[in-house]
Parts: structure tokens; sequence; C-alpha cells
């Protein structure tokens, strides 16, 4: 394994598979470079709303080519009860979701070595949050629309303290909006003003995009795709690039 | 996209083994799913719609293959090359659509040797499903298919205009045919419609489709009435044509994610849909072995 991406494009190779979770078996694709891979990968993570692995346009399909083309393993996978996997899908709180699914789709990418970057999209963004709360090996966060709207009052002060937290321990956080996002009036209002703050103290870990003319959420145009794409792949290399860097000088 | 194709096994308790693969060379690889009962009665292979529409139907056409397959009918599923996890495919058409369907249909027939092998399209799948049928031979499942493609792409493209117009975007009536014409393609609900595709989909009905078809053709509409909507009653007429009712009440806009309604897995409209089709494709199956 190298902790560079190659400068020429890899040739890729995907894998599906099954893999348990609290009783379902979840389905996934593994996404990696025939050789030299980047030491650590990125998980996709989906939303709450029953869309499978490949998002809206095979969006996720793209990006997970274009990071294995690019040296890193890129696993997407069907939450339980979506797509191809078993179980049921459920819904819940937004600080209450079943991270089940997640940490065993990190426990497959951790099989096969390194950090987990997570890209969360919509409910999959604040399940990122939780989940890298707790587990060690995550190397980052792109965080692609997080609905925000319940955060008020402790919630929005525990949910800033977490990403204080993460950035303390090093690992670049990059929350994603479009101007035309329903959801970034809720985020203006609830958690913008003390993450913008951290993000002025920590601009090499803690990033706020703000996409003009385009809504994130549900990816509903060519030009969103090929803008998330884009900058998802860039946003996960510098969070294992920041990884690897840590790894040598610690 | 290289490497020798590896798939995913998962055995289920109910018999089923659920087979998840790529299907051809790299580059042009088709992603399939088979669903194998041990013990086969027939094969369906399941056409799944387009654009948008391959999202919003996904679980739905899941559940499907997993209630045909647990009725004993070996029951397969893929992504058209240029969707879902399939390899690219520029410029496809119609054609190259039904090549696909009928690469999964022939390595179903090596997982079951199956000897009878329907197609099954909903929606805008009819389109992709009729002429997989008519050049495998095999029987054809309609279910509430989209009677013409034209009327298809012109509701396609009012719902995205509304989408525009409900998220404050604005958006102007246009004609799709004019649009592509012009400039090759049209974005759609964020889906790229391209002019062949478009070209090779458009001026087609349903009835044009199974007029002539060498099987037999099953067509399925959900309603709470007793007689065939308007658009399906001069189809139930035709000759070699089985009609079939099955309730359904509320149905979603199929473009649009609904996330307030239930995941289809337990309703009641899949579970009676499935039960006819199977009935219906075994008994073709037990035609053809007498």
């Amino acid at each position: 394994m190298t902790t560079e991406a190659p400068r020429d494009r890899a040739q890729v190779r995907e894998d599906p598979l099954y893999f348990p979770a609290a009783g379902a078996a979840l389905f996934g694709i593994l996404a990696a470079p025939v050789a030299n891979p980047v030491v650590g990968g990125a998980v996709l993570v989906q939303g709450a709303g029953g869309v499978p692995a490949t998002n809206h346009n095979r969006t996720w399909v793209r990006l997970a080519r274009r990071l294995a083309a690019e040296g890193v393993r890129c696993l997407r996978f069907d939450p339980a009860g979506v797509g191809e996997s078993t179980g049921a899908l459920t819904r819940t709180d937004l600080d209450r979701q079943d991270a089940s699914g997640l940490l065993a789709a990190m426990g497959v990418l951790r099989r096969s070595g390194g950090w987990s970057v997570l890209v969360g999209s919509c409910a999959g963004a604040r399940l990122s949050v939780e989940v890298a709360s707790t587990v060690p090996d995550v190397a980052g966060l792109v965080l692609l629309a997080p609905p925000v709207a319940d955060l008020t009052g402790p919630a929005a002060v525990r949910f800033v303290r977490r990403c204080r937290d993460l950035t303390d321990r090093g690992l670049p956080v990059s929350f994603v909006y479009g101007t035309e996002d329903p959801y970034l009036v809720d985020f203006r209002r609830t958690v913008q003003e003390p993450l913008s703050r951290l993000a002025d103290r920590r601009p090499e870990l803690l990033q706020i995009v703000v996409l003009p003319r385009l809504q994130v959420w549900g990816l509903p145009s060519l030009a969103v795709q090929d803008d998330v794409i884009e900058l998802c792949s860039e946003r996960v290399h510098v969070a294992l690039s920041v990884a690897h860097r840590r790894t040598v000088a610690g | 996209m290289t490497g020798a194709v590896r798939s995913a096994v998962q055995s289920g308790q109910d018999g089923v083994d659920v087979v998840a693969t790529f299907l051809g060379p790299p580059g042009r690889r088709v992603f399939a799913v088979h669903h194998l009962p041990r013990t086969p009665r027939a094969g369906v292979v399941i056409c799944p719609p387009l654009f948008a529409e391959l999202v919003t139907s996904y679980r739905r056409d899941v559940v499907r293959a997993r209630l045909l397959a647990a009725a004993g009918i070996a029951t397969s599923r893929l992504h058209y090359r240029g969707s879902g996890h399939s390899d690219e495919a520029p410029g496809a058409t119609r054609d190259d659509l039904t090549d696909d369907v009928l690469t999964v249909l022939e390595d179903q027939r090596r997982h079951t040797g199956a000897p009878v092998v329907a197609t099954l399209g909903a929606g805008i799948g009819a389109f992709v499903a009729a002429p997989a049928a008519a050049r495998s031979g095999g029987p054809l499942v309609l279910v509430q298919p989209a009677p013409s493609t034209d009327l298809y792409f012109r509701e396609f493209s009012q719902v995205h205009l509304m989408h525009l117009m409900r998220s404050g975007r604005g958006g102007r009536p246009r004609r799709l045919g004019e649009q592509i014409a012009r400039d090759g393609h049209v974005e759609l609900l964020g889906y790229r419609v391209d002019a062949a595709l478009f070209a090779s989909l458009a001026g087609r009905s349903v009835r044009t489709e199974i007029e002539g078809h060498p099987a037999p053709v099953l067509l399925v509409q959900f309603s709470l009435r007793t007689a065939p909507l308007r658009e399906y009653a001069d189809l139930a007429v035709v000759a070699g044509v089985d009609f079939r009712l099955v309730p359904a009440g509320r149905t979603s806009v199929p473009w649009l994610l609904d996330e307030e309604q239930e995941p289809p897995d337990h309703d009641d409209a899949t579970v009676d849909l499935t039960a006819v089709v199977a009935r219906w494709v075994a008994d073709r199956a037990e035609g053809v072995r007498r």
C-alpha cells in the first residue's frame, strides 16, 4: 500500500459483497484499485429515505469508481431494508439512528487496512458525525446537506461540541450545502455561527462549503452531481493525507 | 474496470440463493442479481424502468423478485448499462437495453435450466421487456405499463417542471423532442435523456408492442375498480393477452421518492401481484412441459 494517490488513473475492480449487521445481510460493492491502493478508504453513507447505494443518477457509483481510479478503496452499501439488503428500513430521530450498518461497513473496509473517511448524505451525514465521535479509525468527514432543524438548545451545543472534538482529534470535517438547499436555512438558524467560529480557528480542518445556485440534498441536477463528486474526491484525499501525516508525526 | 468476476452469494433460509454479479466483459458489464430457488418451476427477468424511476422502484422490484423466488420462480433483476451499478454506455439505445436483458436471461438459464423464462416490465420497463420477450420467444408480463412512450416522456417532463416550480427554481414548459434534437440531450430530474435512447423509444405504444407477440402475454392493472382502465381496455381484448386486475389503493408519483409511503416489503398489492405472476408463469412452463 502507498500513502499517495497514483498520478495516473489506476485500473479498478469492483466486488459485490454481503456483510452482516444486526441480523440483516447488507449488500455493498467495494471499488478498489487493482494495484497500489492508498492507505485508508472511503465509506459512502446513505440517508434514511430509502435511496439505494447507487444514489440518485448513480452519483455514488461514479464517485466510488473515481476514488478507486485515484487509488482509494471505496465502499457503497445499501442500508437495512433498502436496495438489495435484507432487514427493515427504520425511520427514527436523527440523533438516534441505528449505527450498526455503518459500523459493519467500516469493518469491511478495515479488514483491507487503514482509516475510513465517511461521506454522508442527508441523515447519513448526521449518522457519520455520531459514529466518528465514538470510533477511533475515522480519518475525516464529508457531510452533504445534513438536516439540522432539530438542533436547538442543548442539542445544538452537543453537536457543535462533537464537531469541535473531531477537529481536536485532527479530523478534517466538511459541511456541504447548496444555496437552494431547504436545509441550509436550518443550518444558518441553528449551528452555522458556532461552527463558523470553529472554522475560523481551524480553517485547515473545518470547512463550510455553500455551492451557489445548487441544491445538494437529493442531488437533483447533473451540475450538483458533478460538483459533489469533485468536492468529495478532493476532501477524501485531504483527509487521508492528513491522517497519514498525523500517523507519521505520531 | 478490470479483474475476474466475483459474485456475492447470500443463501436464505427459504431455500433461495441470491447471487449478485457483474456480467459481460470489462467496460461493458451489466450488474445483475439472480434470486434462485433450489428447484425453479420457471424463470422471470424483471426489466426495470429508466431514469429517476430506477431509484424509486428499486425496492419494489427487489421485493417482487424475492416473493417470486419464494414461490418457485427463478427471478433476475438488472441495471441496464449506463444506469445503477452497471458500466457506462454512452449513446445506448433500446436495442442495447434489450441486449442487457437477454444477457441476464441467458445467465439465469445457465444457472437453472428453466424451460420457460418470461420477461416482466412495469411502466416504461414494458418497452424493454417486450422486445426482449420477442427475441427470446418467452412469455411477456406487463405490469401497469406506460400506455405509450410519448405519454411517458410527457409526464416525466411535467413532473420535472412541477419539481422545479415547487423548489422555486422556475422552469418553462418545453417540447422534449425539439430540445433533444437541438442539444442532443435533455436533463429531467437530474437524469440525462440522450437523443439516441429517446429516438429509439419515441412513438411506441403498448398495443404495437404486444400485437403479434409470439408468446402469451399477461397484462396486469393495479386498481380498486373492477374494469380495465380506459388505456388498457383495448389491450385486454388483443389475441393472446390475459388481463388481470390486482387491487391496490394509493399509488405514488413514480418518478419521485415518497418518503411518507411505507416500504413495499409487506404491501398487499405486491404480494397479490407476485402470486398472480408466479401462477401464470408456472402455468406457461407446465404447458411447455406437457
